[in-house]
């Protein structure tokens, strides 16, 4: 026998209409702090990087590769070290795997 | 990724890793995600997502290093090798040939980019990871030093 709370359809339903007005209300705090993360001021760089890429080694402002807006997810392969061991488990995913490769 | 051009805005990764064994892996895994080395650069290191070993070694030596040394072996490094990379995402704009800075997260602030995560909380069982989430459980949410990137992190 289950543990949980068993219901008939109504009370599954005004269960379910209560959770979905909090549930909107989520949605626009999700916006409104959207809103916000694109009012935070902007910090201008200035340290010259560059990146080695498929092409050519560019820097940060060419990898903006024409566009307005550069968007880049940091994730850990760090070169190899002494300590390091190979290793990419099957089936991690991009931020399960702090991982050297 | 269309979508995201569409609308004016580059989406790339970036590692430390030298350039050909990124793409090695890249070819292996199937994946179409731009790969760009910072290798050289302190860009990973600005940013919060890699450590030098002198900023690890007050953690390292400070005692309970938690579920850390359990994730560090199944991902087959130590300890301090575990520590010394982390995810971030930080996002830029170009103005007038000017970079700015202008947003970075990290921990969990990246669920957003795991879409399973938002199946897991619409099954009956949830994530499954303890309520709430268990640091070693998870293993999702990358470790971080206590008192780190307060201003990035959720």
């Amino acid at each position: 026998m289950t543990e949980h709370s068993i219901g008939t359809r109504e009370e599954w339903l005004a269960a379910r209409e209560e959770l979905l007005a909090k549930e909107k209300e989520q949605t626009r705090r999700n916006d409104e702090l959207s809103r916000q993360r694109r009012e935070l001021p902007w910090v201008r760089i200035e340290k010259e990087y560059s990146f080695e890429t498929e092409e050519e080694t560019k820097t940060l402002a060419e990898l903006f590769d024409g566009r307005s807006q550069l968007i880049v997810y940091q994730f850990m392969s760090a070169p190899p070290t002494r300590r390091a061991v190979r290793s990419a488990r099957p089936g991690r995913t991009l931020t399960t795997a702090p991982c050297r490769i | 990724m269309p979508h995201l051009n569409a609308r004016d805005v580059t989406f790339l990764g970036t590692s430390r890793a030298p350039l050909e064994r990124l793409q090695a892996y890249k070819q292996r895994m199937g994946w179409s995600l731009p790969w760009v080395s910072s290798a050289g650069t302190d860009f990973n290191f600005d940013f919060g997502a890699s450590y030098t070993e002198e900023e690890l070694k007050p953690f390292l030596e400070g005692g309970d290093l938690g579920p850390v040394p359990e994730l560090a072996t199944a991902c087959g490094t130590d300890p301090a090798g575990y520590l010394a990379e982390a995810p971030v995402l930080s996002s830029f704009v170009l103005s007038d040939g000017v970079v700015y800075h202008t947003y970075s997260t990290a921990e969990r602030g990246l669920e957003f980019m795991m879409g399973f995560y938002g199946l897991l909380d619409r099954a009956p069982n949830g994530r499954d990871e303890g309520d709430p989430p268990d640091l070693g459980t998870a293993a999702t949410t990358s470790t971080r030093r206590s008192g780190r990137w307060s201003a990035t992190s959720s």
